[in-house]
């Protein structure tokens, strides 16, 4: 339960979000890695499930963000709550700081986090909040990632890179190729390695689809520690910003069955990369003390 | 009106014949009849759901309905574990345990809650702890010893998760308010996202598949029994579930029991193979098919409707020894057995048919009761009213048209000129001495009547179980430890969004929260109260690094909001459990005692008088289970009396119109109405409560004793106009009507008794009234109706002569 998210690594599934958002970003970049860790696959046709999820980790999401967010939550009758975020995101060698400031409503504006999220599993992510009607950073003590991300249908793993090495990867027994919005996608199964991971993240499975020109994640469905529903994630709406595949809208939905229990919708605007107004210096609890 | 009735006469007459001569053919058809109702039998369900007992559109089950899709289950189901050596390090690995198993194993889950996953918020200085009470299992006793200091700091769990006491640990299961409708293929999860963002799925868990979650419970709960751990299971739910296992058990017993006796009283009363074994088949043909129609048309078997096969024993009992009767007397005084049973079922088919439509019409008064399963029994038992007048009139021709009879000494069975002399004298005293009869009558009846005040109306599942059962154990432990199992919601609307974030409304809500947990209204006082600002306190306090004198809600709205964000964040799902999503209904949960329904609401009433008092800008609405309670008096109140009512004035006028005459119309429905009186009274005298299944004997009494008065004036008038004689016509009345009617009775008071053997205490209050309305009835047609008839007939020699010249007309 708790606030925020950890670790970093890769797995990317949800690369897109950690892209924009500042929380989440990816450390190194494509290019170094393919230097250092040459990939001899790269050229073939027909990658493994493993393959593919390397690929989906190596792909460049951003660094120095600045993005505006719009999170639309809707509950089972259709009563829509509007919540809006400015958000910060930067690297830090191999881990992700990232800043993130409530903008509406207004009786929780300025609402602060700030996020260091390791990508070493032997540490802890730090969290702190700021309420600034308490004037008081609180740093938030949790391990578990799974608690929902501000009352939305997103949790704290969700904008958290995960760690390739944490789980196991094999096509879709059904379909190990499926047409998403007139894409090829390829459909993984990811299973978590151990109980620990499963804890963290909340989801016992996810089923991963890949497009296959731009490993992006673009949709994905996970199962639920806790509860017998399902979460499906569908990006509606992905651009290339500054060269870097971005999404615009994604939609995650709880499902029990066939009905929808809740839902949130989550657009991103005015998304900029390599700002030199976003360094080390604006991720500290003295700008989140300080606001915007 | 006399020609009439012989054209009734030569009608059934000449059925009969038609039917004695082409007997295979009839028996094909009405074997082929039953086969395709009983084909359907598979499909028929039992449902005791409390929701049951309401219209679809009755306000309380609207509004409760709507709870439920907006907030989810209000319903628990409660596993209390009593451990001998208390919170040990094994008890808490043992609880970490079972809660894992349930949440694998139990099937149609919304959630589990116990001291495993509560969610604590506390502080160290300038680090906030957001996190579930155990993680893991404790490894040490400081481990163990930190678990109960943090238990103490959280007032949420107590009496709630754990006793104050400390000596309870509880369970909380929620079974999922709305099915979840399963697909095939997870994949199509997307495609459903785009076709419709509101799915039309809204289909409430089934009681059958609330008995799955409650046998699953039970099955993982036999294997963590144990010699140092107590184990109980309870909530409305789980009683539910007790109580449709208790309708099964005691039916398994009572059905073959009752079948049993009347085959016993059978036996001893025709000494005939055939006068046992028509009767029964006739019962149970007319039993199969009626429930084949209900199961063909979705009607449920219910607490209500478990008195069809009861009925429905009573009426076609009592048609085939109508017919029965006669037709052994034609035949053993040497008739030929085709004339026999002609004569029987023409004489007897007028009364019989009259007293099924009386008995359908009086049925289907109820098909307005404001009960949903009493109005499904104003449909239903009319259906199985002419089923067993279909298979008395048409079957028994034909059986006996079939196989052999024997013919018979009229004079060998000795007990009955035992039972003649009684009936002489029966006849003697009634008609000399009507006056003084009917003066008694009068008498025993204001007796009845003085002691019927009494009676109060109860509704209380919890009591139908015996002390001793695991429901009734379990309930009680909750009741004693925690202070109940029953869920009361209010609902605080305060009709704008983020209302609920208002300092002064939150105060003003913590305060109710205190004061309802002390009100004591009815003797019902709640075990447990909470609301929102019990979280909001808490997250305070944390952020406060944790002390004391921070416990409270904060004056800043500003402050609330964030704090709810901060709530938000570490668990949406619970935020439904305090609030809507746009923060504009505030949830006051309220856990009472099981209690009396007549009780509940008196405290319900209360509560929403003191909610409207302290936010008389909110709209309060009160709903949850103990609500549903509440009404389901409410609504069996104004439905008896409109039932009853209206069956009265029908059943009035049919009998006006069946015997001809206005007086003796009126006469008779007075004979009827004193065994209602009589029975209101002995439930007076010894306490016994008009509850759910006890208010429906009223229903089987009427149809029993209009059905015996119909006989035995239909007799009377025959024999009167042989003799002219009032006094030759009633025990000639006696002799042939009322050796049936008492045959029948004996039969069916035997039949009712026999529930008393049952395990619900109210089957058992069931049988006993039952039986002894039966007595009743029975001495209100021999005594009273005789005497009524003596005075009307003899009034004076003048009247009498005028009288019977009309009958004559």
């Amino acid at each position: 339960m708790k606030l925020f998210m950890t670790e970093t690594d890769c797995q990317g599934q949800l690369g897109l979000v950690a892209r924009f958002h500042p929380f989440l970003k990816v450390q190194f970049l494509l290019i170094i890695l393919l230097c250092f860790f040459p990939v001899t696959f790269a050229n073939s046709e027909e990658y493994t499930a493993q393959e593919i999820m390397e690929l989906v980790d190596r792909r460049d999401d951003g660094d120095k963000s600045i993005a505006d967010l719009q999170m639309l939550l809707i509950d089972r009758n259709g009563t829509q709550r509007s919540r809006t975020f400015r958000s910060f995101g930067i690297d830090k060698g191999e881990d992700r700081l990232g800043l993130m400031f409530f903008l509406s409503p207004g009786d929780v504006k300025g609402t602060g986090f700030l996020t260091y999220d390791y990508e070493t599993e032997d540490k802890s992510d730090d969290q702190w909040l700021y309420l600034p009607a308490l004037k008081k950073v609180k740093l938030i003590a949790s391990d578990d990632k799974s608690s929902s991300f501000m009352g939305s249908d997103f949790n704290y793993s969700d904008f958290t890179k995960k760690r390739l090495r944490e789980y196991t990867y094999k096509f879709y027994a059904k379909q190990r190729e499926v047409i998403v919005y007139d894409q090829k996608c390829w459909v993984i199964v990811s299973t978590p390695k151990t109980q620990r991971v499963i804890k963290e993240t909340g989801y016992t499975q996810s089923i991963l689809f890949v497009r296959q020109d731009n490993y992006v994640v673009v949709r994905a469905i996970y199962s639920l520690k806790d509860e017998k529903a399902l979460k499906y994630f569908d990006v509606k709406k992905l651009e290339q910003i500054d060269g870097i595949w971005t999404a615009l809208e994604i939609h995650m939905s709880k499902k029990k069955g066939k009905k929808t229990v809740h839902k949130t919708i989550l657009t991103l605007t005015d998304i900029k990369y390599n700002q030199d107004s976003v360094n080390e210096e604006l991720f500290t609890t003295r700008q989140l003390e300080k606001g915007m | 009106m006399k020609t009439i009735y012989r054209k009734f006469e030569s009608a059934f007459m000449v059925l009969t014949t038609f039917v004695y001569t082409r007997k295979y053919l009839v028996l094909l058809l009405m074997l082929l009849l039953t086969a395709g109702l009983a084909s359907q039998l598979s499909r028929i369900q039992i449902d005791t759901r409390d929701e049951n007992f309401f219209h679809e559109d009755d306000p309380t089950l609207v509004a409760y309905n709507d709870f439920r899709e907006r907030f989810g289950q209000d319903e628990i189901f409660i596993i209390a574990l009593q451990p001998d050596n208390g919170l040990s390090k094994e008890f808490f690995h043992m609880l970490y345990q079972l809660h894992s198993e349930i949440i694998d194993t139990v099937p149609h889950l919304d959630d589990v809650t116990s001291l495993i996953n509560g969610r604590i918020v506390h502080g160290e200085k300038d680090t906030l702890f957001i996190e579930d009470l155990i993680e893991a299992p404790p490894q040490t006793d400081e481990e163990v010893a930190k678990i109960k200091e943090l238990i103490d700091r959280f007032p949420l769990f107590e009496n709630f998760l754990i006793s104050r006491d400390r000596s309870t640990v509880s369970i909380i299961i929620k079974a999922l308010a709305i099915k979840e409708e399963q697909s095939n293929d997870i994949l199509e999860g997307f495609a459903q996202e785009e076709s419709s963002e509101v799915d039309d799925a809204g289909k409430y868990l089934s009681n059958a598949e609330s008995m799955e979650v409650a046998n699953a419970i039970s099955a993982i709960l036999d294997k963590y029994k144990s010699d140092n751990l107590n184990v109980y299971f309870t909530g409305t739910p789980a009683v539910v579930a007790a109580l449709q296992q208790g309708i099964e058990h005691d039916l398994s017993i009572i059905m073959p029991l009752s079948c049993l006796l009347i085959i016993f009283f059978l036996t001893l009363l025709y000494r005939r193979i055939s006068g046992v074994i028509y009767p029964l088949l006739i019962v149970l043909l007319s039993l199969l098919a009626t429930f084949g129609f209900m199961a063909l048309v979705g009607v449920p078997i219910t607490l209500v409707s478990q008195i069809l096969p009861s009925f429905l024993l009573v009426v076609s009992i009592a048609h085939t020894v109508h017919i029965l009767t006669i037709f052994y007397r034609n035949y053993n005084h040497g008739g030929n057995k085709k004339e026999a049973i002609v004569d029987a079922v023409g004489f007897a088919g007028l009364p019989i048919f009259m007293t099924s439509l009386t008995t359908a019409c009086g049925l289907f008064s109820f098909a307005w009761a404001d009960m949903a399963t009493v109005a499904q029994l104003g449909y239903i038992a009319p259906i199985g009213v002419f089923f067993a007048f279909l298979y008395s009139i048409v079957l028994l021709p034909v059986f006996i048209a079939i196989f052999p009879v024997k013919r018979r000494n009229a004079t060998s069975v000795s007990s009955t000129s035992r039972l003649d002399s009684t009936f002489k004298w029966i006849a003697r005293v009634t008609t000399r001495r009507p006056w003084r009869v009917a003066l008694l009558s009068v008498f025993i009846i204001s007796v009845a009547f003085y002691s019927a005040l009494n009676v109060r109306f109860s509704h209380n599942i919890s009591t139908w179980f015996s002390k001793e059962s695991d429901i009734r154990v379990a309930t009680d432990v909750l009741d004693s430890v925690n202070g109940g199992s029953v869920m009361l919601q209010a609902l605080i609307d305060t009709g704008r969004e983020n209302g609920v974030h208002n300092p002064d409304f939150l105060h003003r809500l913590d305060r109710a929260v205190e004061d309802i947990s002390k009100l004591n209204a009815a003797g019902i006082k709640a075990g447990k109260v909470w609301a929102l600002p019990d979280v909001l306190k808490e997250t305070n306090r944390a952020l406060n690094g944790d002390l004391d004198e921070f416990y409270s809600i904060p004056e800043n709205q500003n402050l609330i909001a964030q704090e709810l964000i901060l709530f938000e964040s570490s668990g949406s799902d619970d935020l439904e459990d305090f609030t809507d999503s746009s923060y504009k209904t505030a949830l006051l949960s309220i856990m009472a005692p099981f209690a009396d329904a007549v009780l509940y609401a008196d405290y319900a009433d209360k509560i929403k008088e003191y909610l409207q008092q302290e936010f008389p800008d909110s709209k309060i609405v009160l709903t949850g289970k103990l609500q549903l309670f509440v009404q389901i008096v409410t609504n069996a109140l104004t439905s008896m009396a409109k039932s009853y009512s209206f069956a009265i004035v029908i059943i009035t006028l049919l009998m006006i119109l069946l015997v001809g005459r206005v007086r003796i119309g009126l006469m008779s429905m007075a004979a009827n109405m004193a065994p209602i009186i009589c029975i209101l009274g002995l439930m007076g005298l010894t306490g016994i409560p008009l509850d759910l299944s006890t208010m429906l004997v009223g229903s089987l009494v009427l149809g029993i004793v209009v059905d015996d008065t119909i006989h035995f004036l239909h007799h009377f008038r025959r024999a009167f106009e042989q003799t002219a004689d009032v006094e030759q016509a009633v025990l000639e009345t006696f002799l042939s009507t009322g050796r049936a009617l008492f045959i029948t009775s004996m039969v069916l008071c035997g039949g009712f008794f026999i529930y008393t053997v049952g395990d619900l205490a109210n089957n058992v209050r069931f049988g006993l009234i039952s039986g002894f309305a039966i007595l009743f009835a029975l001495a209100a047609d021999f005594f009273l109706v005789p005497s009524l008839l003596s005075i009307v007939y003899r009034k004076s020699k003048k009247q009498q002569d005028i009288c019977h010249e009309t009958i004559h007309d």
